[in-house]
Formats: structure tokens, C-alpha cells, sequence
């Protein structure tokens, strides 16, 4: 058997790409703020990925390696076209009104978290990563993930029953 | 109406629903990852001109005559090193110009280290020498620092390019730098009080920070170089002895605390009933240092000039505690500036401050991911001047293992010898206006001078003599067997003196000169003596120098070259008050002064020790005739 020592194969990484999408898009919006350039984003993150397969070193699984390169590019993207404004409102779908207000209100929330928290949110909820995937894709170690999710969670209901309170 | 959210999962749904499966477009990706032909071939091309570009270069770093082999670090200079460069071909003198061949410069060295990254590059110059440009970290990023220009190889040893006070934060005051010869393959940093660290090279370079600590007091400062060949024998030394001199006060010297006007100003409990406490003294030279205590013993001394130019200034401690270590920030503010920690879990919380300093010690409840210290904001008149994030720097800020303490000189951490000036065990110990001297029994000798000290402010920057001594009271006259060693003055001088104990007594000299009745006076620069003897010793020879530097000194010379002895009210008209006229030349003339009997050609003056000891000098002719002063003082 032809063992595979580094490097990502066109294979596994469109395995991912057409399993996982919908996940994708949805952490790219929500890294992003921009619910209209999370499909541009992740396409962008794969074609990063094909060129750089070869510098996977699969000391990860590979949906860390290619969620990470979708987080970093979101993150690029949300910096580049960043305004003084850092709550992500316009990632809603705007359909209705109350809608509206009720994802403005997670996106004030959210945004507020620190980043490390929001992102752990995000890979959970959106990408369903486990703790070890979710901890190789921040580098960080799972036990972090574990108590830095529960914080965010703590916070994130904390800050929505205040916004709550004060309607 | 919107409804109560009530879960993370139904908030997150709601802040980016989901997407409407299509399918994507993996072809896409595919095509846009794949390299096009024609940029492969551009890139063929650029590689060979690169190709040829290094070679062309190589010729004038092979066919420098540079002595060492050099290998050549990976790394471009930045436009600030280029720039740097290129201002040595301009507005130089004919005839002394240099220019440096920018294009080829090369990073002959590269460390990381407790303070940063420092680098080296060199650049050969058209006039056949070279060029070194040292960067190093700054309070944003990392700049070039100096350049010079000189010769291909090493002309000294060791040779420093560059030393003294530099730019940083609270633990970065100071660097050294420059480049040794081959031969030597090790480089050892030496500081006054003592301490030592290895220097590592990098093709015959070093590079290296000097801790804040290391900046603050001239006790600690580094002192000296020393080069060992592959062996680990010292094959040269280079002494340090102008660190930080051209600095001048309010000019980015560092200051010297006031230590008598220090003040407590801030105190944070930790666990197990201590505490650390931040003392506040003036500096000489302008601003305020800070002295941080730990249980009682001095951990870190810093020293800011006023104004402060950063709105924040934070150093990190992690102070020992029972269960590991604590983790207590502390630093200055710019007046005006109000402090605020944030944390995690998305609460704030103001931080006092006082005097311009605050000190706050995290619980241990702020080590948990997710309440953890995540951002420092400064604010000034409500507007945010500076974010310092804090949770990027990981687990190693809640390291459970306390900082060494720095090492320190004579005066602070070191408990000081014992009072009484007795043997003790293997020691003697002893203690006299601000300077502790202990003596082992190998004859090895170690002088504290407290800064505070007279002594300390005659010596400093002199050459001095060490010196013990065992002395025999015979009379008088003395039997005096002292071993002196003469050495640049250090605060905390260590010496082998190779005699015998126990000494009666030690001595600092100083090397200036003495006059009679000057503000020197006349007893050493620093009299510790070990027992009676000594004591009594160093009294005596105090009156015996005073007598004999009257003797000698220019004015009395001149009424001696008479002949016949200068009546009495003629010396008294002369010297002043300090001289009495005796009725007889065995009078004793009153404590602490002089007196003065003459008759033809014979004067004679006494002066009585406090210890009640008469001593006098008979002059006749003009010409020492008898005295007991002898063995006392070298003066006559």
C-alpha cells in the first residue's frame, strides 16, 4: 500500500469541499460579516488549498487544515473591507423586520465575544467540528476548546437576555 | 415582534441561516488552482536571472579577503537598513568617504532572544572594508539601531561596535554588540556586581539586550567581556568601563533612585498572607523609580523619566507564592490616563491608580479560559489611545513558575554583614559608614559600598586600592603589614588580597590626591575596622596623616626654608585657627588641633589622637628631625 507522508490529495480535499459546503459558506459569513462574499470566500479558500496541498502535514485532520484556510481568508476579507463598524449586521437575511433586529441583536452579541470564543462558536454550530478539529484549527489544545466554548455560550446568553431586558 | 432566544444554536441560526444547496463549483477551483503555463515559464525565467544575480555577486564577497568564513543567513535588509547604507556615500569629506555596495548586503547574524530579535548585516564597501548595520526590537517592531564602517576583520579580539542605553520597554534598556576574532569560540558577559551570562556568537557576532535591571544602578552594570578560545581558556578581555557614560542625566541616562526619600505607594495581597509592594523614590536626573517588593525583598527596580512618552508602561511579574507562582502586573500611566482590564468572560474592570503607578495582582479565578485578562485599554479624556490584547499570549502568562529573581549588586537583595566587626566561624564580617567588607578564610575579600555612602561618592569612577591589614601597636611607632590591590572602584569589589587572616582591618584608597585639611580629610575613602586594634589603628594614622600633610604641604615648606623656625604667631597668622601656639614643645596641645613650638632653628608640633595618643614631627633647619609618625603616613 502507497502510504501518504504529507501533502493533501485533489481527492480528500474535494470530499470535504462537496460534504461540508453549506458549513463553509456559513462560517465564512459569519468570519467575514458578509453573508454575499461567503461563497466567493470559500471558493477562494479552496483554490488556496489545491495550489498548497502539498503543504499539509497531516499532523491535523484535514478538515482543520482546510476550515482554517477558510478562516483566515474570511478574516483577511472582513479586515480589508472593514469599517468603523465591527458588528456584522448585514449577514441577516433581512426578510422581515423583526427578523432584522432580533440578528442584529445576535450579531452585537457575537461580535462582542472575544475572538477566540465567536470563532469556537462558529466551527462548532456552523462547520460541526469536534473539540479536536475545532482545537487544531485554532491551535490551541482541546481542553481550551472545551472551556472556551462554554464560556462563549455563557456570554452569548448573558449578553442576549440583557439586550433582552432593556427592548 | 421578535421572540425570546433562548439557545446558542437558535441565535446562531438566526445571525447566518443556511444556504441553499447547490452544489458548488468544485471545476472552478480547479481550474483557478492550476499554475498557467505561461507564468510557469516566467517563473523559470526569474529564477535564472536570480541565479545570475547571486552569482554576480558572489565575486564580491568571495574576493573581499573577508578573513572568516561567513555563513551567509537567508533574509533580505528592510528599506530602512538600505537607507541607513546609502546616507555613509553622502556628505563625507574627500578622501574619507565611504560607500557601501547596498545590493550586496548580507545578515551575518540573527537571534532571538529574551528581548527580541536582534540582526547583523554586512556590507562590503567600494573602498575594500565593510559595513555592519545592527537592528534591533523597538517598542513596534524592529529597526536598524546603527551602522558603521571599517575594516574586513576583526583588528581587536573583541571588538564593540555598540553599547549603552537603547530604546524598548520595561525589560530592555540596554545593548551590546559588535564581533571578536576566530579564535575565539566563546564570549562571556561580566557585570560589576558579580554576575555573568554567556553571549552566543554567530559568525564571529553578538548581539545582545541588557536587562532593565542591568541599567538602573552602576552596581550592575556590565563590566567586562571575556573571550575564551575552543578550549574554554581566556584568550581576551575588554573591559566595559565607559557603558552608559556618554548618557547624560535627562538624556536617557538611567537614573539612580533617591533611595532615603523612597516611599511605599501600592500594595497587592497574595496568597499564603504576602504581598508585593511598589516603592516610589525620586531619580536623580529627573523622573521616578519604582521598586518592587515581594515578601520584603526587592524584585525589580525600574526608573521612568518624566514625562512618560508611552501612555502605558506594563511589565509582567510572576511572583513566587505557596501553590507556584502569582501573576501581578504593574507599571505607569501618563497623567490623565485611566486604566481598564477586560476579560473573557466580556466583563471590565477600572484599575486604580496611584501616583501614575498601578499594581494589580489576577486571581487565580482569572487563569480559567474564558475569564482569563484578554485586552488592557487605556484610555485618555474618553477616547481610547492604546489596546494592549493580552489573551494572544497564551498559557505561558499563567505560567505556575515564578520568575528568577535578578540577580542585584551589593545593597538591595544581599543581607548585609553583620554589625559587629568580630570573627565569625570562617568570616569577618564588618561594617562602617555604608560599606561592608567580609573576608573568607582564603584571603578572598568582598567590599559592599552602599551608594548612599560617602565613600561611594569619592571613589566612583577611580582607581582605588583594596587593601586588609594586620598591624601591631608598638607604641607608636605602628608595625603595619598591609596587602593592597589596586583596581578600578566597583561597589562591590571582590579581591584577593593572598594574606594572612585575621586582618584588624580593611580599607578602600582612593587614588586622589591629599592637601592638607581638604575635603577628603584623613582617613581612607572606607575604614572597616575588624577589632580594636584596627579601630584603634585607623584612628591614630588619621591624626599622624593630618599632622605630616601640614609638614608637608607648600605653605609650611616655605616658612621651613628660612632656617631659623618661623616664630609661633607667624604659623598661627598663617594657618588660621587650627594651630595653637605652645608655651613648651611637650605640651599637649587641645583635641583635634594642632599645636606649634619653636625656639632657632627647632619648632616642633604635636597634635593628640583621639585615642589620647601623642603624636609630633621636631623640624630643625627647616628638616625633619624626629617624628613618630613614621610607618603611619608616606607624606613626609
Amino acid at each position: 500500500m502507497k502510504g501518504v507522508k504529507g501533502g493533501a490529495t485533489l481527492e480528500e480535499i474535494e470530499a470535504v469541499y462537496r460534504t461540508q459546503l453549506s458549513g463553509l459558506r456559513r462560517l465564512a459569513a459569519a468570519v467575514s460579516g458578509s453573508r454575499e462574499a461567503a461563497l466567493d470566500l470559500v471558493q477562494e479558500a479552496f483554490v488556496r488549498a489545491v495550489r498548497d496541498r502539498r503543504s499539509f502535514r497531516r499532523e491535523a485532520p484535514i478538515e482543520a487544515w482546510l476550515y482554517r484556510i477558510v478562516v483566515n481568508v474570511a478574516r483577511n476579507h472582513r479586515r480589508a473591507e472593514r469599517t468603523h463598524a465591527d458588528v456584522p449586521i448585514e449577514i441577516g437575511p433581512h426578510d422581515n423586520g423583526s427578523r432584522h433586529d432580533d440578528a442584529g441583536r445576535v450579531a452585537a452579541a457575537v461580535a462582542s465575544l472575544p475572538e477566540r470564543q465567536r470563532l469556537a462558536l462558529f466551527l462548532r454550530y456552523y462547520a460541526d467540528l469536534d473539540y479536536l478539529s475545532i482545537a487544531a484549527t485554532l491551535d490551541v489544545s482541546s481542553g481550551t476548546v472545551g472551556a472556551t466554548l462554554h464560556a462563549a455560550r455563557e456570554a452569548l446568553l448573558s449578553l442576549l437576555a440583557e439586550t433582552e431586558a432593556t427592548r | 415582534m421578535s421572540e425570546r432566544i433562548t439557545s446558542v444554536s437558535a441565535a446562531l441560526e438566526l445571525l447566518v441561516p443556511p444556504f441553499a444547496a447547490d452544489g458548488g463549483n468544485w471545476a472552478e477551483i480547479v481550474e483557478k488552482a492550476a499554475p498557467p503555463p505561461r507564468r510557469r515559464r516566467r517563473r523559470l525565467i526569474l529564477a535564472v536571472a536570480i541565479a545570475l544575480t547571486l552569482l554576480a555577486s558572489a565575486p564580491a564577497w568571495s574576493g573581499s579577503g573577508y578573513g572568516p568564513i561567513l555563513h551567509f543567513l537567508t533574509g533580505k535588509p528592510s528599506k530602512k537598513v538600505d537607507k541607513l547604507l546609502a546616507q555613509f556615500g553622502e556628505d563625507q569629506p574627500p578622501g574619507q568617504a565611504v560607500h557601501p555596495i547596498v545590493a550586496k548586503t548580507r545578515k551575518v547574524y540573527e537571534r532571538h532572544g529574551r528581548y527580541g530579535t536582534f540582526r547583523i548585516w554586512l556590507t562590503p564597501t567600494k573602498e575594500g572594508g565593510v559595513c555592519e548595520t545592527l537592528e534591533g526590537p523597538t517598542q513596534h517592531a524592529i529597526q536598524p539601531y546603527s551602522a558603521g564602517c571599517g575594516a574586513k576583520t576583526p583588528q581587536h579580539p573583541i571588538e564593540v561596535s555598540g553599547s549603552g542605553s537603547g530604546g524598548g520597554g520595561d525589560f530592555f534598556r540596554g545593548e551590546l554588540d559588535g564581533r571578536v576574532q576566530p579564535r575565539i569560540r566563546g564570549l562571556e558577559l561580566r557585570y560589576v556586581n558579580g554576575g555573568h551570562e554567556q553571549i552566543p556568537l554567530q559568525n564571529g557576532f553578538f548581539a545582545t539586550g541588557i536587562a532593565a535591571v542591568r541599567t538602573q544602578r552602576v552596581s550592575d552594570h556590565p563590566a567586562e567581556l571575556v573571550g575564551r578560545d575552543r578550549d574554554g581558556h581566556v584568550v581576551a578581555r575588554f573591559a566595559l568601563g565607559s557603558f552608559y557614560e556618554d548618557f547624560q542625566p535627562g538624556m536617557g541616562r538611567p537614573p539612580i533612585a533617591e533611595a532615603k526619600r523612597e516611599r511605599p505607594l501600592l500594595r497587592a495581597p497574595l496568597e499564603g498572607g504576602t504581598s508585593v509592594e511598589l516603592l516610589v523614590s525620586p531619580a536623580r536626573g529627573g523622573g521616578t523609580c519604582g521598586r518592587l517588593v515581594v515578601a520584603g525583598s526587592t524584585w525589580t527596580w525600574t526608573c521612568v523619566q518624566r514625562p512618560v512618552r508611552h501612555p502605558v508602561r506594563i511589565g509582567l511579574l510572576r511572583a513566587p507564592v505557596r501553590s507556584g507562582a502569582a501573576v501581578v502586573l504593574y507599571g505607569s500611566v501618563q497623567p490623565g490616563v485611566k486604566l481598564q482590564f477586560r476579560f473573557e468572560d466580556g466583563t471590565a474592570r477600572t484599575i486604580p491608580t496611584a501616583d501614575d503607578y498601578f499594581l494589580v495582582s489576577l486571581p487565580k479565578a482569572r487563569w480559567t479560559p474564558g475569564r482569563r485578562l484578554s485586552e488592557i485599554v487605556a484610555r485618555a479624556d474618553g477616547r481610547v489611545v492604546l489596546r494592549v490584547p493580552v489573551a494572544r499570549r497564551g498559557a505561558a502568562f499563567y505560567s505556575t513558575t515564578p520568575d528568577r529573581r535578578p540577580e542585584f549588586g551589593h545593597a538591595m537583595p544581599r543581607k548585609p554583614p553583620a554589625p559587629a566587626s568580630a570573627l565569625h566561624g570562617k568570616v569577618q564580617r564588618g561594617r562602617a559608614g555604608g560599606v561592608s567588607v567580609e573576608a573568607n578564610a582564603k584571603g578572598r575579600v568582598n567590599f559592599f559600598v552602599s551608594r548612599t555612602s560617602r565613600a561611594f561618592r569619592l571613589l566612583s569612577g577611580t582607581s582605588v586600592g583594596y587593601g586588609c591589614l594586620h598591624v601591631r601597636h608598638a607604641g607608636p611607632p605602628w608595625d603595619v603589614d598591609e596587602m593592597t590591590v589596586l583596581l578600578r572602584f566597583a561597589p562591590s569589589g571582590r579581591v584577593s588580597v593572598w594574606a594572612q587572616r585575621p586582618f584588624d582591618g580593611c580599607e578602600i584608597q582612593g587614588g586622589y590626591g591629599h592637601h592638607w585639611r581638604d575635603r577628603y580629610g584623613t582617613h581612607s575613602a572606607a575604614e572597616v575596622p575588624f577589632d580594636a586594634v584596627g579601630r584603634r589603628f585607623f584612628a591614630e594614622r588619621a591624626t599622624a596623616r593630618d599632622l605630616a600633610n601640614l609638614v608637608r604641604s607648600a605653605a609650611f615648606r616655605t616658612l621651613r626654608r628660612k632656617g631659623a623656625a618661623a616664630p609661633a604667631a607667624r604659623v598661627v597668622a598663617r594657618f588660621g585657627s587650627p594651630i595653637d601656639a605652645l608655651r613648651s614643645p611637650g605640651e599637649r596641645p587641645p583635641p583635634g588641633r594642632i599645636g606649634y613650638w619653636a625656639r632657632g632653628n627647632r619648632a616642633v608640633l604635636s597634635e593628640i589622637a583621639p585615642t589620647g595618643t601623642r603624636f609630633f614631627i621636631v623640624l630643625v633647619d627647616g628638616h625633619v628631625a624626629q617624628s613618630n609618625v613614621a610607618g603611619l603616613t608616606q607624606a613626609l
